[in-house]
């Protein structure tokens, strides 16, 4: 995936969360970004399953709660 | 009678049936070499074959390789000694292969290639007429690149020629009083890494602590996919709830292992996750 799409995908994630009112992020992770990994305030299980269908639709094939992370990740591929 | 009672009936008739065609399969193979893994349909093709043929033309083998699971290999010798099967472990060497570690959508297909050429070798060693495998006939709707391997080296297939689907196989395991009977599927550890990476031994031994950390919790039906710096876990939905926080309990085990995060897929445990969408991919 090029970065542009993974820009672009994150954005419209964003706009999915925004829309739910969690106050969280969205990164891509995985080699391609294929990972939607949500975090942050109000992403809990049940809030992300209901927004994982639209989060697909962006073209994630995995929605998933980032549960911790250390040092900096791999985001999609140029 | 009823219509559920009905349908009760007939679908007792139809396993019977089934077993039946099963124990005819296994007598026109006249003796074999069964890839015994020690999950719920190779132990009970290895007892039906033990009880249809008798142990002198029986011969379960279990190729040994970075790959196969610690705990199903447990449950693999807990098996052979409780029921009395012969049993023959080899050591398998797919990682040497570049083919197979180069982790394509046909990576099953190198390792089922070395396996069975393996175990073929051994049924000509111990003059066993046919080697056969657990495959069953809900297996042929995924994808199984591995199964053209066994076409190519004439394993056959009993549970699949008796029609046999895994909760036929798991109901049947639990009349022969089988611990399989109710044991989650735990397919080679290579299947978690994502296809496109690189299987490396190190990469199934971070699967494998951090499988065994999760099992560690008590939670029963649960796979961590390796896409590289992060682990995604996938947790039966019957356990996503309440799984969360005991899960964040073992992160800095799992960060331990080299995972630079760990993320839980929201919907949960799906059989063949990392098909979805298969695409060739390069190798990374």
């Amino acid at each position: 995936m090029i970065a542009g799409s993974v820009a672009r995908r994150e954005a419209g994630a964003r706009v999915v969360l925004e829309a739910v009112g969690v106050a969280g992020q969205v990164r891509s992770l995985g080699p391609d970004g294929e990972i939607a990994a949500v975090s942050g305030p109000g992403a809990s299980l049940a809030v992300v399953q209901g927004i994982a269908p639209r989060l697909r639709s962006l073209g994630y094939r995995y929605v998933a709660l980032d549960l911790g992370a250390e040092g900096p990740m791999q985001q999609g591929a140029e | 009678m009823g219509s559920n009672e009905a349908d009760s009936v007939t679908s007792a008739v139809a396993l019977r049936v089934k077993r039946a065609a099963l124990e005819e399969a296994l007598a026109s193979c006249e003796s074999v070499c069964v890839g015994y893994s020690g999950g719920v349909d190779s132990v009970f093709l290895a007892k039906v074959a033990v009880d249809v043929l008798g142990r002198r033309r029986v011969l379960a083998v279990t190729g040994r390789s970075a790959s196969y699971p610690g705990v199903q290999h447990e449950m693999a010798l807990r098996c052979v000694e409780r029921f009395g099967i012969p049993h023959l472990e080899v050591e398998t060497d797919e990682l040497s292969d570049p083919d197979y570690a180069a982790n394509s959508t046909n990576r099953c297909y190198h390792c089922k290639t070395e396996l069975w050429t393996r175990l073929g070798e051994v049924a000509r060693a111990r003059g066993l007429r046919t080697v056969v495998d657990g495959s069953n006939a809900d297996d042929a709707a995924d994808h199984r690149p591995g199964a053209r391997a066994a076409r190519e080296k004439a394993v056959r297939s009993p549970l699949q020629e008796a029609g046999l689907g895994k909760e036929e196989i798991r109901a049947l395991s639990r009349e022969l009083g089988l611990p399989t009977w109710d044991q989650p599927a735990s397919p080679c550890l290579a299947s978690r890494v994502r296809y496109g990476i690189a299987v490396t031994a190190e990469r199934l031994r971070q699967v494998e602590e951090a499988e065994t950390a999760i099992r560690a919790l008590g939670v029963r039906e649960f796979r961590v996919r390796h896409h590289g710096d992060v682990a995604r876990i996938e947790v039966a939905p019957a356990e996503l709830e309440g799984v969360v926080d005991r899960i964040r309990g073992i992160l800095p085990t799992i960060l331990g292992l080299g995972f630079e995060g760990v993320l839980l897929d929201v919907e949960g445990y799906r059989r063949g996750a990392l098909n979805e969408g298969l695409v060739e991919l390069e190798v990374r």
